[in-house]
């Protein structure tokens, strides 16, 4: 499982080998919400996620 | 002013009733907004035409429709179309000089495109993914609503807004009447289900105030909450009262006379 670093705490965080882009983790250590981004060349990275409330449509 | 919403379930099975019951209180001199969802009927056209429906499930498990390119096209054309004309129809037959129109139509209501939705996926994992052609309400122009009131008894609106793109977008019909009334500064908010109001261990709900209904969300289910959330915001907002009640009766508008439903006040 790939590890990656928390963007918030710098700390290690283990992502699932199947995860994919716009997946949450939550860091156990500091309690971030963190989201992965996976770019062109298959880099995995994380970064904070944003609060995105749900008032979806009809 | 008075704004009424019915979603798609009250309308498919009692839509003669509620249009009755709206031509009743126009013909009473009642200017109201009529705010219809319908989201079944989408998907029943969808299928016609080799359209799968998709639908998401958000977090705190809310299932809601994932409005692509291709869905959008139908949305627009049955939610502004066929249902919002057959509405019309159905209140004209009884009396009521309505006209439809949809959010888009002379900028009525304008709305910010969501650039993402968090799902819960199929592995039962949390995701944020693209949002769609759905929208957040940011502004109301309520000149359009007083001048079409001032000419027509009922004006009938699709639960479509324009994006700040001039893009066709799908909103909450929930979200659009609580923006609605608050925009046009309404007396009040009549939200028409398939259930007879807000229920909490067993009972219907009668008359709360709005700190009341926040603290009792834990306690209703999904779908009502955000109808919910939606009726505090308005009477925060001015509205005077806003109230939840059942659309499968033969006078749903009776719930602004008397006392059925839930009513949340301030």
């Amino acid at each position: 499982m790939p590890i990656l670093k928390c963007p918030v705490c710098g700390g290690d965080v283990e992502v699932p080998d199947d995860a994919l882009p716009g997946e949450f983790f939550e860091h156990d250590e500091c309690g971030s919400q963190l989201e992965l981004e996976i770019d062109e060349n298959g880099e995995m990275r994380l970064r904070q996620a944003e609060e995105i409330s749900e008032d979806w449509g009809e | 002013m008075i704004v009424v919403k019915a979603g798609g379930r009250a309308l498919a099975q009692n839509l003669d009733n509620i249009a009755k019951s709206i031509a009743k209180r126009a013909s009473e001199g009642m200017r109201i907004i009529f705010v219809h969802g319908g989201g079944d009927l989408v998907s029943e056209y969808e299928r016609r035409m080799g359209i799968e429906p998709k639908f998401v499930v958000s977090p705190q498990g809310i299932r809601s429709r994932y409005t692509d390119e291709a869905e959008l096209e139908v949305f627009v054309m049955v939610m502004a179309g066929k249902l919002n004309k057959e509405i019309v129809s159905r209140l004209q037959r009884y009396g009521a000089n309505a006209i439809g129109i949809s959010g888009a139509d002379g900028g009525f209501l304008k709305a910010e495109r969501k650039k993402k939705i968090v799902i819960v996926d199929e592995r039962g994992r949390a995701r944020a993914i693209p949002g769609g052609y759905t929208g957040r309400i940011i502004e109301v122009n309520a000149s359009v609503a007083e001048n079409l009131l001032n000419s027509f008894q009922v004006l009938v609106v699709a639960p479509i807004a324009l994006g700040t793109e001039y893009e066709l977008l799908n909103i909450d019909a929930d979200q659009a009447a609580a923006k609605i009334s608050m925009g046009i500064k309404a007396e009040k908010l009549l939200i028409l289900t398939d259930v007879e109001g807000v229920i909490v261990d067993g009972g219907v709900l009668g008359s709360i105030s709005v700190d009341e209904a926040e603290k009792l969300q834990p306690k209703i289910g999904t779908g009502m909450n955000r109808k919910v959330m939606m009726c505090c915001e308005a009477v925060r907002s001015g509205v005077e009262e806003a109230i939840i009640s059942t659309g499968l009766i033969d006078d749903p508008l009776e719930a602004l006379e008397r006392e059925i439903g839930t009513r949340i006040k301030t």
